[in-house]
């Protein structure tokens, strides 16, 4: 799988979030890294994929299982510990109350990849994520964009207010040489 | 009647306004209960302080929650905020405006107008203070900081409410009301539960209880029962004087919670709240027994002010019957009321 304008979408919504959730509610997004770094999360919404690295103090938006510069400039292919995907519909019912977690876990409209301690880990940084959004003044509008596609403009107009600093596509350049491995 | 209607304008004024700051934890709430035949409606109307970590600091929040439980097709309902310049609330006055939805009082009583934004509910009621008010508490301690409680115990409420397609009609339906203000913080080391009882044939009682704990719930910190005979207050019990025991556990089966999204961080669908609730009072010659048996309930989920945890509003529907002996009177009713269990 490669990056493609086409996954543009979701990793676009999740570089706007989690720049939100850093400026307006910095401890959830604390408690994120704490919870998976140094972890390497790929999602996919509707086929639409995005990964990300989580570093001590810092969440990485990373090409999709594409090539990323190494400690030493050379090219690594990135492999999530841990893969997550769902439909649209699904974060729909959630955000609605008509489905948990849970339920969505046990019927499949979340299908969970990768060893059990990091799932776990991914599940308690889900809830941090949530725990924040819902502490943050500029969520809702993203919320409002992420329902109702057609509000999108009016979302990004609310995000440019914040006067957040994009996050890049960046490689995990960092995260190899905390560890000094090879994932 | 005239006169307790302008002793109730006169007491349930807005204490602090949107424009009024310096304490920077203040919250302040109307707060309705309506009981009708099909459906029940619970009705609040918030001004807060906005202490979330990037709020401009004094900034005010406004919040409208409308709760509503039909017979036949369970709970439904939703929490509107709105930012500070939505908000039309002048300390003195009775009400606010808050977004579309208005809360005031005049010469008929509370007037109550709700819609809310993405849910299709909405409620148009005049309620009618049967009872004088009381100023329960005045800057009792709540967590580290203060709360004052004014109820007004037994109204009637008329009006029509929508839920969907189909329209209720309340014509004299009993309802509640309370009025709280002060400042504190969401998380800090209190819980409380607090209810109230009213005649399922019109009659003329009214029975309310509250107590205030720690945060563990193991420590008792305040606690009163009160009971109303026409539009005065009868008795009012305290501290050692009450007794509370319960028993069993609230059925188990889909909860509401609102906000939905809240619901995720929690999704139990199971809670320890009592079953049967008994609150005793006996304080020399006077008893007082209610028995609140629970059947119903909803949750509202408020994010902590403190931390990054979750706080739960229990609304507990429920059916009560009272006894007692008070003043040479024998009181034995049997009504309808809800408790709010904060856990």
């Amino acid at each position: 799988m490669s990056f493609s304008p086409e996954s543009m979408h979701l990793a676009a919504c999740l570089r706007l979030s989690l720049d939100t959730l850093r400026l307006e509610c910095p401890q959830a997004y604390q408690r994120i890294c704490d919870c998976l770094a140094p972890l390497t999360v790929a999602l996919s919404l509707d086929g639409d994929p995005a990964s990300l690295a989580f570093c001590p103090g810092l969440i990485r938006i990373v090409p999709v299982e594409g090539p990323a510069p190494g400690p030493h400039g050379g090219q690594v292919g990135i492999q999530p510990d841990v893969h997550a995907s769902a439909s649209r519909s699904t974060i729909i019912d959630l955000l609605e109350g008509r489905s948990t977690i849970e339920d969505a876990i046990l019927s499949d409209a979340i299908l969970l990849r990768g060893r059990i301690d990091d799932i776990a880990r991914f599940h308690d940084a889900l809830l941090y994520y949530v725990c924040g959004a819902v502490r943050c003044p500029s969520f809702p509008a993203i919320l409002a964009g992420y329902r109702s596609p057609g509000r999108r403009r009016r979302k990004e107009r609310t995000a440019n207010r914040l006067k957040v600093h994009p996050i890049g596509y960046h490689g995990i350049s960092e995260r190899l040489s905390s560890n000094g491995q090879v994932p | 009647m005239a006169q307790m209607r302008g002793l109730v304008g006169q007491h349930d004024y807005l204490r602090g306004g949107v424009a009024r700051g310096g304490v920077a934890d203040r919250k302040e709430w109307y707060h309705f209960c309506i009981l009708g035949p099909d459906v029940d409606v619970i009705v609040n109307f918030s001004l807060a302080t906005d202490l979330r970590p990037a709020a401009r600091s004094g900034s005010q929040l406004g919040r409208v929650v409308l709760l509503l439980r039909e017979r036949g097709h369970g709970w439904e309902g939703d929490v509107d905020t709105f930012p500070a310049r939505d908000v039309q609330a002048r300390a003195g006055d009775v009400g606010m405006h808050i977004g579309g939805n208005m809360l005031g009082y005049g010469t008929g009583g509370y007037q109550l107008s709700v819609a809310l934004a993405e849910c299709p509910l909405t409620a148009r009621l005049t309620l009618y203070p049967r009872t004088l008010p009381l100023l329960a508490r005045s800057n009792a301690v709540i967590g580290e900081g203060r709360i004052s409680w004014l109820m007004v115990p037994r109204l009637t409420a008329t009006g029509t409410v929508v839920a969907g397609r189909r329209t209720y009609q309340l014509a004299g339906a009993p309802a509640y009301h309370d009025h709280n203000w002060g400042h504190w913080q969401w998380g800090q080391d209190f819980t409380w539960q607090w209810g109230f009882a009213l005649p399922s044939d019109d009659g003329q009682w009214a029975v309310v209880f509250q107590q205030m704990r720690d945060r563990s719930r193991n420590r008792v910190t305040e606690q009163i029962m009160a009971l109303w005979r026409g539009p005065d207050l009868y008795r009012l019990f305290h501290q050692h004087e009450i007794e509370m025991q319960s028993a069993g556990l609230v059925p188990v089966r889909p909860l509401l919670k609102l906000p939905r999204v809240l619901g995720l961080v929690a999704p139990e669908r199971t809670t320890d709240l009592p079953q049967r609730l008994v609150v005793n009072a006996v304080s020399s010659s006077d008893r007082l027994r209610m028995t609140f048996e629970a059947y119903d309930l909803a949750q509202i989920l408020v994010p902590h002010e403190t931390d990054l945890g979750t706080m739960v509003i229990n609304e507990v529907r429920g059916r009560a019957t009272v006894y007692g002996d008070v003043k040479g009177h024998e009181v034995a009713w049997a009504g309808e009321g809800i408790y709010e269990f904060l856990t």
